[in-house]
């Protein structure tokens, strides 16, 4: 068998630098690269994609043809019936793209395993070339280091864009009087909740099938090559803070759609999305497209208590903001941005994590709501305190008060009214009952 | 009166009812949780086996943003324990972490005298100030609490603020010298120390 395979010699071999990580050493664009490692010399100029896919297809002929991926379908018909209803333009992972390169490696090694003289090898099968004499293209540092640039470039992007639209649509959903009149203004005073909801639900289509789309990519380098570079990259993107999956934004998104599942309403999303409180590391349970399930545990690393006001620091960890506050050492009025730059995660250690933090409003919301019960529980922790001395001043138990809402064991005319306002399907009557002893014994109109 | 150490530390003692690390028990002094009372005893396959050694833990208000005081009450040999019990721990000086609870500092301190029996002395001390020298536990303290650490596997706690290893001044610098020069003998000494832990009250 004919062998069109391009050896490249040593001398041409050693003029490559050392693999570096700056993209002014190599001003080549990828699909420069791309053609190079399509069996050519290195003398080749810059050919288009087509060429490249040209060649490669040819060189596909000579090995076993790899069947199409189911999942890779799913995400280009998903790709390309995206662009109407994301009105701004969004990134994806280039699936087809990257997957047609891995292809190419994998039929270039099919070709080295197959044709003797490409495995340096004569007709009788005696080694004639060193190892390294012969292309193997997944050795080659500069093919690696474009590869995964651009990958991580996809990957930040999307990252980048995921953050930005679940920002504004939380924006949308939590702003209050004067901040909520404005939007509104400015959408001619449409509040579309069920449009809302349908972006939410856009977004987490979106961000699944991307990483996914990365997951498989990776997984696929890492067999065809036979490395760990693939599962090197996903720890690299951890570091990065590009990990789609492992973003705050999402568990704040998923928090918005249980705060979106109105009880009598359809229940959109309950399928989807969970939130157990009671049990003994109480956590929110996304389960996403493709059989993904994401956990994520709500306690506080710190207190180990459910966290209470939740903050996510910039490397995705959890704290409740006076837990946060006293680890980085800031008053909690100061807030965490006051937090020395030099302070780090108790969980990783990562430096500088308390600039970037963020409030998670929907995630607080719906820890709230769910939290309903143990208002009770709250009051009767006053009936045992204070017991029945109505001399004795009124004191006030729980946790940290920040809201006025949330003072509901300080037995008071507007705290009942609370309770009637927000509570009222939520008490039973034993419970209503101990709220009229506490109204007498504290004398309350 | 509740503050945030003590629930905290009722959430600790709660943690260390339900799931108990092997050879590691503990519990706060009946009418004070902020001292606690533990007991580790000595690993499998390594000298120490066998033996039960008592300490004693004290916490204050501003726990679990700084570490608690922890004293062996029980007599040891060891280059990294005075004479008066006190451990000389990374973790419990400048690599503590707010996250770390009572069963991981304990499981810490076990492991602790492991490391050193599996180390050379050389390398296993890093110099925490001019006068004291801690055993550097940070690579060990990172299995303790997969549900805290696993987000983050590539990164163990880093030594930032630690110098070169400093052999030269170590918590007890007879054990130091007999670990170095006489590792036989050093493993008699703590056979006699697991036996008098037997008999100790």
């Amino acid at each position: 068998m004919a062998c069109n395979h391009t050896h490249i010699r040593p001398d041409k071999r050693a003029g490559l630098a050392a693999p570096s990580f700056s993209k002014t050493q190599y001003p080549l664009p990828f699909t420069h690269l791309l053609s190079v490692f399509a069996f050519d010399d290195f003398s080749t100029p810059h050919k288009p994609w087509s060429t490249f896919l040209e060649k490669s297809a040819r060189v596909e002929e000579l090995v076993s043809p790899i069947q199409k991926m189911k999942f890779g379908e799913a995400f280009m018909e998903y790709v390309n019936g995206n662009q109407e209803r994301f009105t701004d333009k969004c990134s994806h992972v280039e699936y087809k793209r990257l997957k047609k390169i891995l292809k190419s490696c994998r039929a270039c090694r099919g070709l080295r395993d197959s044709c003797p003289r490409a495995a340096g090898q004569d007709e009788l099968g005696n080694q004639t070339l060193p190892d390294s004499e012969f292309c193997q293209c997944e050795a080659c540092p500069l093919y690696d280091q474009m590869f995964f640039s651009e990958l991580m470039k996809e990957a930040s992007e999307i990252a980048g864009f995921f953050s930005s639209r679940v920002r504004h649509l939380l924006h949308l959903h939590i702003a209050t009087g004067m901040q909520r009149y404005m939007i509104l203004l400015r959408r001619c005073f449409k509040d579309d909740h069920q449009a809302m909801v349908q972006e939410g639900q856009m977004l987490i289509e979106y961000v699944t099938m991307n990483a996914i789309a990365l997951r498989k990519i990776l997984k696929k380098y890492d067999k065809v090559h036979g490395s760990v570079n693939g599962r090197n990259f996903k720890s690299k993107m951890r570091t990065k803070h590009i990990e789609i999956l492992q973003s705050p934004w999402l568990i704040e998104l998923g928090a918005f759609y249980m705060n979106c599942d109105e009880p009598d309403g359809p229940n959109l999303f309950s399928s989807s999305f969970s939130c157990d409180l009671n049990a003994a590391e109480p956590g929110i349970t996304l389960m996403l497209p493709d059989s993904v399930t994401l956990e994520y545990n709500l306690n506080c690393a710190i207190c180990l208590d459910l966290v209470f006001n939740p903050y996510a620091l910039s490397c995705g960890h959890i704290f409740c903001k006076l837990c946060a506050c006293s680890a980085a050492k800031v008053m909690v009025f100061q807030g965490l941005k006051a937090a020395n730059p030099e302070s780090k995660c108790p969980v990783c250690r990562e430096e500088g994590a308390y600039g970037d933090a963020l409030h998670m409003i929907e995630l607080d919301l719906l820890l709230k709501k769910r939290q309903s019960s143990s208002v009770i529980g709250a009051l009767e922790i006053i009936v045992m305190i204070v017991g029945s001395n109505s001399e004795e001043q009124q004191r006030m138990y729980g946790r940290h008060f920040e809201m006025e809402a949330e003072l509901v064991s300080h037995i008071s005319r507007k705290s009942i009214d609370v309770l009637k306002t927000n509570y009222r399907d939520d008490l039973s009557t034993d419970e209503w009952r101990l709220l009229a002893k506490l109204k007498n014994l504290f004398k309350i109109q | 009166m509740s503050t945030p150490a003590r629930k905290r530390l009722m959430r600790d003692f709660k943690r260390l009812q339900q799931d108990p690390p092997a050879g590691i028990s503990g519990a706060p002094q009946d009418n004070n949780i902020m001292l606690w009372n533990a007991v580790i005893f000595g690993p499998d396959d390594t000298p120490w086996d066998g033996g039960t050694f008592k300490l004693t833990l004290q916490f204050s208000e501003d726990y679990p943003n700084k570490p608690p005081t922890v004293r062996f009450v029980s007599r040891m040999f060891h280059p990294n324990i005075y004479a008066d019990g006190s451990i000389c721990l990374d973790i419990l000086q400048n690599q503590w972490s707010p996250i770390y609870d009572v069963a991981a500092i304990l499981t810490s301190i076990q492991s602790f005298s492991v490391s050193f029996l599996l180390e050379p002395f050389e390398e296993s001390f890093v110099l925490v100030d001019e006068t004291s020298v801690a055993l550097d536990l940070s690579h060990l303290t990172l299995g303790l609490h997969p549900r805290n650490w696993v987000d983050c596997p590539e990164k163990p706690p880093e030594l930032s603020l630690l110098c070169d290893p400093n052999p030269n001044s170590p918590a007890n610098s007879e054990a130091a010298r007999m670990f170095s020069e006489n590792k036989r003998e050093y493993n008699r000494r703590v056979r006699e120390i697991v036996e008098q832990s037997w008999t100790a009250d």
